[in-house]
């Protein structure tokens, strides 16, 4: 205050200015000032910065003074902060200086209208004219990613160049970009260490998120998300408009999620949404409307080819059906068949409206929105509605007390019929294969003109109409998300803040399911629909999650290089769920739909119940000395209901070094280094994913059990699941060591990470004998390592006033191996519930040593040839004694697949399965480039992974499997025949046993890189909309899957028909094709 | 300041100690063993969890009556994939079905065992208590039963599994489990409830277990235990059980199993013993309908009539060991197919074609429950039958002391309701019609509409014989006869009429045909005949003399038939060689496809043996398009006579070895 006081007093003495005129601007100086000096790092300071520009302005006026004038100043950074050795020069003269440790400097200049330049490594330079300022404030901007920039990290903020874990924001610019619906969408490829795929492209599918591999085998590996403050381990992402997130951070490495204990082993993932700022209301608009398409048909014999085809496979038929009537295979030649897909998958519409209002004042910031999107799916009768609202109130009370409160409600509906879904067991189940399989002629040269009339056709197939099935199988999901959180802070004692936080979440869903009698499950043509009768279900369920967190933190500066951050606290949330339903066959008035389920013969009732609390103390601190060598040290104390008192509570420490070698000495002459830090963390975290109460045996009466007494059913109470009370946290530890590079002014960045984590005591839905009365039990058993590298790398490409181009590029190895298993147990064996064939043969395979999965299966060698036969009497072949075999050596003939017989024992059996494909990537990531040329703006986003097998299902059944009238992919015209003999395909009919579905021939490369996102703007320029009272326009295309280049031969290589299971992963069939989504929007602010 | 951080400190010290409070949360949808078994009604839920162990697709579902006992020299499995299966006895120690019985079975010991460590939990009337005890007692006995006939040493686990980590269990010698089913069905018995008291075959009652101690005992007096001791504990049980006057044959053999796809309980006889108890189509809340007749009856993939998958193969060994007059076999096998799978018309099989036959015993036409479901149904599965007790007892008694007069008497009494004769009545033998051949000349205009037509047959001296003819549908001839009832007391070759002969003055619906003379006729026009038969040999007749138009449509089919005398009763002068083979014949006629055949082959030590006569047998008789059902005969080796141990319980229970033959 002193030092002010001298200021104000030298300025004033000056200036001659009267006191009384000065009166209001010394009040506000005052304020600001004391803020400045005083209040740093206790809330909003930004908020008088600015004012103070603003005020300084009009009373001191012009004066005319040819002389040396004395400047004084100070220079702070974006939030206000004070900036030290800033370098001072006056323009063309050599008098200049460095500004202090507050910030503040002082020179003498040749005259007001001296140029003062300001330059600081990591900022924008700038030259201000002196003038009438006589107390400059400068405020230098950080040139792009800026050390400064302040990044959201757990129960707190930090400097970017103060961070000493691995931790990465998420672009929002770039995300925006994309016409997706939720962020998930438009995440994979993003950040370094985090992938994200879908199962399919059905509007609403889950979108898996995996932060640096899978830990668990069996339980969930997505990330904690921890919507603004609020920790959520399984939220509906796509309740949160993604036009509403301010920033996404990824919490990696064990310094930074292990604030989160129990629940940050697999990352962590933090969403803060967008609010009010101060000044005048804004409000901003964007609509975009656009169509979706198929990115990709399967190529399906025609009519020719098919006739050729089945006169090869079933040559008596084929001569009664198709070459009767004197018809030859040459009249196909030029018939048009007919290809259902066309009649399934059309360009459908995608609109999206979003609105918002924000503002405020010093004290009161508000932000309201709301948003409705409507995404048509590319197949008949599918899609995705969303209508959403959100409000969030900060308010200043007074200098000490903020409070604010942010809630959003979402409801959506998704529907439509999944064709990765519904197969019962049987290939022939799923929607797609009676898509694919419909023969493209009849009898004759008639291709059917109606396909409504043709149920026929697909029942010989086994399969069911697929476009009826579109048109009427009712599945739909509706959900109602409601969040919301309040907070208040109040600063104290200087450097204390304590928070206390609430926040409530409810998630209500309805799955309404009904099969009338156009459906496979409830038409009198197929075997459910016989027994079942029309039907339908429905089945509502809740899961209210609620939070309250209590934290306290300190930040002060001790002398001139310490600077301490701490911060403790103590936390409770719970979660409660239940879910109840019904489902009933035989409905009479199918008229009524899921309204007349009441009318039919009741079958299940669904009436399930659980809970579980979690309390947590937690604590951290960051050390900083001179910026230089920044320590943090972390403690978190979880106790979670889910396990046994004696085993509720776990703790999880952390500790991390980071060193700024760009600050010291040694570094300070090498130019083009603008930043340089390296650091080192290790810690542990946990992780709960198991049911609520895993630790408890159980006994319950299931509808599946009973037994008659006389013909008098009754319950049956038998005993579900064993409890292990020892049941103990999975832990995670982990190390990482990360480097930082910044070269020239940071015009270009690098960061590169080394971590290994281990998982152990795996909470595994274990295999235990039999012999003891159960299949499974959960155990601490089992260990997981992941380890590997990322790299991200980040360059301003070129910097003019008209154009600019800027790029984004990461890459990640993660390799993942499997330590330990069950007792005793060496592999796990899983199988694929696709086909009934194949139910009891294991696919994947966890291996000690080896990854989660791989896949298990036969070496394909081809085809058997005219040489492994011998031709004893001329036509018959006989396979030669030497020459391996499957099945009855007589019935094997020229053609044949092949496979390898490993063991050499001459028989090709289930000793020879060995593994064939690993489905885990060797590499993955993305690149995006960011252009303006004045007033266009253009964004392309690649994502590429490489390495990744997939195994391709839809081959084993179009490729020459299947039923016997059904039609192939185009891809098996190429099959051997005497003709043609090659190795690619097997001959008609020569497909070999059918539990021999899993072999090399179907393991694809799945490597892909992805035109994923485009888009292009144009703002125009704001002459043109001044008028309209408009302060920005943007005109816009966005496309996402524009292209994809690979050499997977399904619809896309990312698919995961059996969605995120760790252990069976990259499984291809029938599932939904991703669409390609093209936009057309205006986004303008008023 | 300090103030203000010690008041906060001091909330997060009482929330802590809260902490414990709000954390123990309590589940809200099941309940823990713990507090369970309270009640009397609790007992009953858990011993219904035992029963229901039973019935699971691994056990008596599907797996045990059908693809384990398939693969004999009564049944094989009749599909011809390539895929390991344990009928087709090319399976390994992975073979997943074979786990899931082992689970399945430790499942319900499992549930045994807790329900008895709870026994004396609630407080309610000792003697319902004693009840429920006995049957859980047995039940878990059975299934130990079951698990040592099948696997040899296995994990003998008599307290309930409370902790995941008790996963190290060593096997017991089969003797030690033997001696434990042995006298835990003992003590059992003295628990439960008489059949009359239980008033049905489904809760296991005192003289069931009898019957079971009998079958334990001569299991371990054969294979692989040979304590020739346990027949006299053999025929001792089998003899408490007819001296307790329980039990009686039913005079139709066909009725037991009718009754049984009907869910219908026989109490006048009584001879199903215990049964378990299918329930329902599987459209209820409660699902508890069985697979194994679907999977094993007349193929069929109509609804209406009962969808069947008719891979129940049964072998000609079975048909052709049935004398001629022996009502059983076209009931055990049916003697039909439907036509082209579907619907109700049946098409019969030439009654030379031995081969090509599958299990006709339960039908899916005499279930009561509809809709039929097409994949599950009500029919309950037979576990002991008193004609199994009869035949046992005369078994152990011929092993001890040779064919007494008991002994005879006893398979007598099957013998003779085999043959459809009064039980009591001592029958030398009866001379039945044995086969109905079709003459070559003739047989042409049958309606195409008619599938089938009735066939009478007399004279010769006997009574009875009926039989029926299918008709082509596309050739319109009569493609075979089937004897519906074989008759008796036939001393000459009686007169086969295929059809129904004009009559005068009878009215006839439009369409049905009628033959007069070698001419066969088809009514054009509903109504009622002159006295004057339709002669003429083209074209229609002309109704004012014939009453309605009858229209000439061919020439009568002929049927020849071949009468046969069949020894019923047991010469009293039998060799103890001749009446042990009778015997073991006996059994397979009586109880074919009521899974006891593979377990009487292997005590019998002649599994091996019989099954490689399998071989030889189907490969010298099997039409073309069933040869791959040799594989079975083919596959079998010494080690089929166990399971092995599953590749699971192997890998996970470190105390556990494969038994010796599969090692």
């Amino acid at each position: 205050m002193k030092k002010f006081k001298h200021v104000l007093n030298c300025t004033l003495a000056h200036l001659n200015f009267k006191y009384l005129i000065m009166c209001k601007l010394i009040f506000l100086l005052v304020i600001t000032l004391s803020i400045q000096t005083f209040g740093l790092g206790f809330g909003p300071t930004e908020i008088s910065l600015s004012l103070i520009d603003v005020s300084l302005k009009e009373p001191f006026k012009a004066i005319d003074a040819p002389f040396a004038v004395p400047v004084r100043g100070k220079v702070v950074d974006e939030e206000g902060l004070p900036l030290a050795g800033v370098s001072i020069q006056e323009k063309g003269k050599s008098n200049g200086t460095t500004s202090k440790e507050d910030g503040s400097f002082s020179l003498t200049v040749s005259d007001v209208n001296a140029v003062l330049a300001f330059s600081f490594v990591g900022y924008l330079s700038q030259e201000i004219k002196v003038g009438n300022q006589v107390l400059m404030l400068v405020t230098l901007q950080p040139i792009s990613n800026k050390l400064n920039e302040v990044i959201v990290i757990g129960y707190g903020t930090v400097k970017k160049k103060d961070l000493t874990g691995a931790v990465a924001s998420v672009k929002m610019a770039d995300i925006e970009r994309a016409p997706v619906k939720s962020f998930e969408e438009a995440l994979g490829g993003r950040v370094a260490g985090v992938t994200a795929t879908s199962d399919d492209g059905q509007p609403g599918a889950s979108v898996n998120i995996v932060i640096r591999g899978n830990n668990s085998l069996t339980q969930d590996n997505s990330p904690l998300y921890v919507i603004d403050g609020f920790p959520l381990e399984n939220p509906n992402n796509n309740a949160i408009n993604p036009a509403e997130i301010a920033s996404i951070e990824i919490l990696k490495d064990a310094s930074s999620t292990a604030i989160y204990g129990a629940r940050g082993a697999n990352g962590v993932v933090l969403i803060t949404t967008k609010k009010g700022k101060e000044g005048k209301s804004v409000i901003n608009y964007n609509s975009y409307y656009g169509f979706q398409q198929n990115n990709r048909k399967m190529p399906l014999m025609n009519a020719y080819e098919y006739v050729k085809f089945q006169s090869e496979r079933d040559p008596v038929n084929t001569d009664s059906t198709y070459l009767n009537n004197g018809r030859t295979l040459e009249d196909y030649r030029n018939v048009k068949g007919i290809d259902l897909q066309d009649s399934l998958f059309s360009t459908s519409p995608f609109r999206s409206q979003f609105l918002s209002l924000s503002g405020g004042n010093k004290d009161t910031k508000y932000s309201i929105s709301g948003s409705i999107l409507n995404q048509d799916g590319i197949l008949t009768n599918s899609g995705y509605d969303r209508y959403q609202g959100r409000v969030r109130l900060d308010q200043r009370v007074n200098d000490h007390l903020n409070v604010g409160i942010n809630t959003n409600y979402s409801h959506m509906q998704q529907y439509g019929t999944s064709p990765a879904l519904g197969g019962n067991g049987f290939y022939y189940g799923n929607l797609l294969y009676s898509v694919w399989a419909f023969r493209p002629i009849k009898s004759g040269i008639a291709a059917p003109t109606d396909v409504d009339s043709e149920d026929e056709e697909f029942l010989v197939l086994n399969g069911f109409n697929p476009i009826k099935t579109a048109r009427n199988e009712m599945r739909r999901n509706i959900s109602d998300v409601l969040s919301t959180n309040a907070y208040i802070d109040y600063t104290f004692a200087k450097y204390f803040t304590a928070r206390v936080t609430g926040g409530f979440t409810s998630n209500k869903t309805r799955r309404e399911e009904f099969n009338n009698s156009q459906t496979p499950r409830g038409s009198p043509l197929t075997k459910t629909g016989q027994d079942n009768g029309v039907s339908g279900s429905v089945i509502h369920s809740s899961i209210n999650n609620w939070v309250n967190e209590n934290t306290l933190s300190f930040n002060k500066k001790f002398g001139k290089f310490h600077q301490v951050n701490a911060v403790t606290g103590f936390t409770m949330s719970g979660s409660s769920g239940a879910s109840y339903g019904a489902s009933a066959n035989h409905i009479p008035n199918e008229e009524l739909g899921i309204s007349g389920i009441d009318e039919g013969i009741p079958i299940t009732i669904n009436s399930t119940s659980s809970n579980f609390t979690l309390a947590s103390f937690l604590g951290r601190v960051n050390y900083s000395f001179r910026s230089k060598y920044i320590f943090t040290a972390s403690f978190r104390a979880d106790g979670s209901s889910k396990f046994a008192p004696q085993n509720r509570w776990s703790y999880f420490p952390s500790g991390a070094i980071a060193w700024r070698l760009s600050d010291e000495d040694f570094m300070k002459g090498l130019r083009t280094i603008s930043n340089a830090k390296i650091r080192l963390s290790y810690g542990s975290t946990g992780n709960n994913r198991v049911s609520d109460f895993a630790y408890l045996s159980r006994i319950s009466l299931p509808s599946s059990a009973g037994y008659s007494y006389n013909n008098q059913p009754v319950n049956a109470a038998i005993l579900s699941e064993l409890g292990n009370v020892n049941l103990k946290w999975e832990t995670t530890e982990q190390a990482d060591i990360g480097l930082e590079l910044g070269f020239f002014k940071q015009r270009i960045t690098l960061e590169a990470d080394v971590y290994r984590k281990v998982t152990s005591n795996l909470l595994l839905n274990a295999a235990v004998p039999g012999s003891i009365g159960f299949n499974t039990a959960f155990k601490n058993i089992g260990k997981v390592q992941n380890q590997g590298i990322e790299l991200t790398l980040n360059t301003v490409n070129i910097k003019s006033k008209s154009f600019t181009w800027n790029s984004g590029f990461n890459i990640s190895f993660n390799r993942n191996k499997v330590l330990a298993l069950s007792d005793n147990e060496t592999t796990r064996l899983t199988t694929a519930p696709w086909n009934t064939y194949t139910s009891n043969v294991p696919l994947y395979v966890a291996e000690i040593g080896y990854p989660l999965a791989r896949f298990q299966g036969y070496l394909w060698e081809g085809n058997y040839q005219y040489a492994d036969f011998d031709e004893n009497t001329p036509g018959v072949y006989t396979i030669k004694a030497e020459v391996p075999h499957y099945g009855v050596r007589n019935n094997i003939r020229p053609g044949d697949i092949k496979f390898k017989d490993i063991n050499g024992d001459g028989v090709v059996n289930a000793d020879d399965r060995t593994i064939i494909g690993n489905p885990n990537p060797n590499y993955t990531g993305g690149l995006v480039n960011n252009f303006t040329y004045k007033d266009f703006d253009l964004n392309i986003f690649f994502q590429f992974s490489v390495g990744n097998e997939v195994i391709n299902i839809n081959r084993v059944i179009f490729e020459g499997g299947g039923n016997i009238n059904q039609n192939m992919f185009a891809t098996y015209i190429d099959r051997w025949t005497p003709e043609n003999q090659n190795n690619k395909y097997f001959r008609a009919g020569g497909q070999g046993p059918n539990d021999f579905s899993y072999s090399s021939r179907v393991i694809e490369d799945g490597s892909y890189l992805k035109l994923k996102t485009a888009s292009l703007g144009y703002n125009i320029p704001l002459k043109h909309i001044k008028r309209v009272k408009m302060t920005n326009a943007r005109l816009y295309v966005s496309v996402q899957n524009l292209l994809t280049w690979t050499n997977y031969q399904g619809f896309d290589p990312e698919v995961s028909k059996f969605g995120s299971s760790a252990l069976r992963p990259a499984f291809d069939y029938s599932v939904y094709p991703n669409a390609r989504t093209i936009t057309f929007g205006l986004n303008v602010q008023f | 300041m300090k103030k203000i951080v010690n008041s906060i400190l001091v909330l997060i010290c009482i929330s802590a100690i809260s902490c414990e409070k709000f954390l123990d949360t309590k589940p809200t949808d099941f309940a823990v063993p713990e507090q369970y078994y309270n009640t009397e009604q609790q007992l009953n839920e858990a011993l219904a969890g035992v029963y229901t162990s039973l019935t699971t697709t691994g056990n008596y579902g599907l797996y045990i009556p059908f693809f384990y006992e398939a693969g004999t020299d009564e049944m094989y499995y009749r599909l011809s994939t390539l895929s390991p299966h344990p009928a087709y006895y090319n399976i390994s120690s992975s073979e997943p079905r074979i786990n899931t019985t082992w689970n399945d079975l430790y499942a319900g010991i499992n549930r045994a065992n807790n329900l008895l460590a709870n026994i004396n939990k609630p407080t309610m009337d000792d003697r319902k208590r004693k009840v429920i005890e006995g049957e859980a007692l047995f039940l878990r006995a059975y299934m130990y039963y079951y698990l040592v006939t099948n696997f040899g040493d296995v994990p003998l686990l008599l307290r309930p599994t409370t902790e995941s980590r008790d996963v190290n269990n060593p096997a017991a010698p089969s003797k030690t489990i033997y001696d434990q089913v042995y006298n835990d069905m003992k003590i059992a018995k003295d628990l439960v409830n008489t059949y009359t008291v239980n008033g049905s075959p489904v809760h296991i009652s005192k003289t069931a277990i009898l019957g079971m101690l009998a079958r334990v005992s001569l299991k371990m007096a054969g294979e692989p235990l040979m304590d020739v001791s346990k027949f006299t504990d053999a025929r001792a049980w089998a003899d408490s059980v007819i001296q307790s006057n329980e039990h009686s044959l039913n005079p139709s053999y066909r009725q037991i199993f009718s009754n049984q796809s009907a869910d219908v309980f026989d109490n006048t006889f009584k001879e199903m013993m215990w049964e378990i108890d299918f329930y329902g189509n599987n459209n209820d809340a409660l699902k508890l309908g069985g697979r194994w007749s679907v999977y094993m009856g007349v193929r069929n993939t109509d609804k209406q009539v009962g969808y069947a998958y008719g891979y129940g193969g049964a072998t000609g060994n079975l048909y052709k060991s049935y004398d001629a007059g022996d009502l059983r076999r076209d009931w055990a096998i049916s003697p039909f197919n439907y036509r082209g799978n579907a619907g109700d018309i049946k098409v019969y099989i030439l009654p030379t074609d031995a081969y090509s036959r599958v299990v006709g015993k339960w039908r899916r036409e005499d279930e009561t429950v509809l809709p039929r479901n097409t994949e599950f149904n009500p029919t309950n599965y037979p576990m002991l039958r008193y004609a199994d007790v009869l035949l046992m007892y005369a078994e152990a008694d011929n092993e001890l002391v040779g064919p007494s007069a008991s002994a005879i008497g006893a398979v007598n009494a099957v013998r003779r309701r085999a043959f459809g004769l009064p039980i009591n009545v001592p029958a030398t033998s009866v001379s039945a019609v044995s086969l109905i051949t079709l003459a070559t000349a003739g047989n042409t205009g049958y309606s195409k509409t008619i599938p089938n037509i009735p066939v009478t047959i007399s004279g010769g001296g006997g009574t009875g014989a009926t039989g029926i003819a299918s008709v082509s549908n596309t050739t319109g001839k009569v493609t075979a006869i089937s004897i519906t009832n074989p008759g008796n007391g036939y001393t000459s070759v009686p007169t086969v009429t295929i059809g129904s002969t004009w009559q005068a003055n009878t009215n006839y619906p439009v369409g049905s045909q009628v033959f007069n003379g070698n001419n066969v006729y088809t009514v054009m026009t509903a109504g009622t005949t002159t006295a004057t038969p339709p002669t003429h040999t083209t074209g229609t007749s002309n109704a004012a003399i014939t009453g309605i138009p009858f229209q000439y449509a061919g020439i009568k089919a002929t049927g020849i038939a071949t009468i046969a005398t069949s020894l019923v009763d047991i010469d009293a002068g039998v060799s103890a060689m001749a009446f042990r083979n009778i015997i073991r014949q006996e059994r397979m006629r009586e109880l074919c496809f009521e899974g006891v055949r593979k377990n009487d082959l292997i005590r019998w030590g002649i599994f091996l043996p019989r099954l490689k006569e399998m071989e030889v047998d189907f490969t010298a008789n099997m039409p073309t398009s069933l040869r791959y059902a040799i594989r079975p005969y083919t596959n079998v080796e010494e080690k089929h006579k166990l399971f092995p141990i599953p590749l699971l319980e192997l890998s996970l229970n470190s105390a556990m070895q494969q038994n010796p033959l599969w090692q």
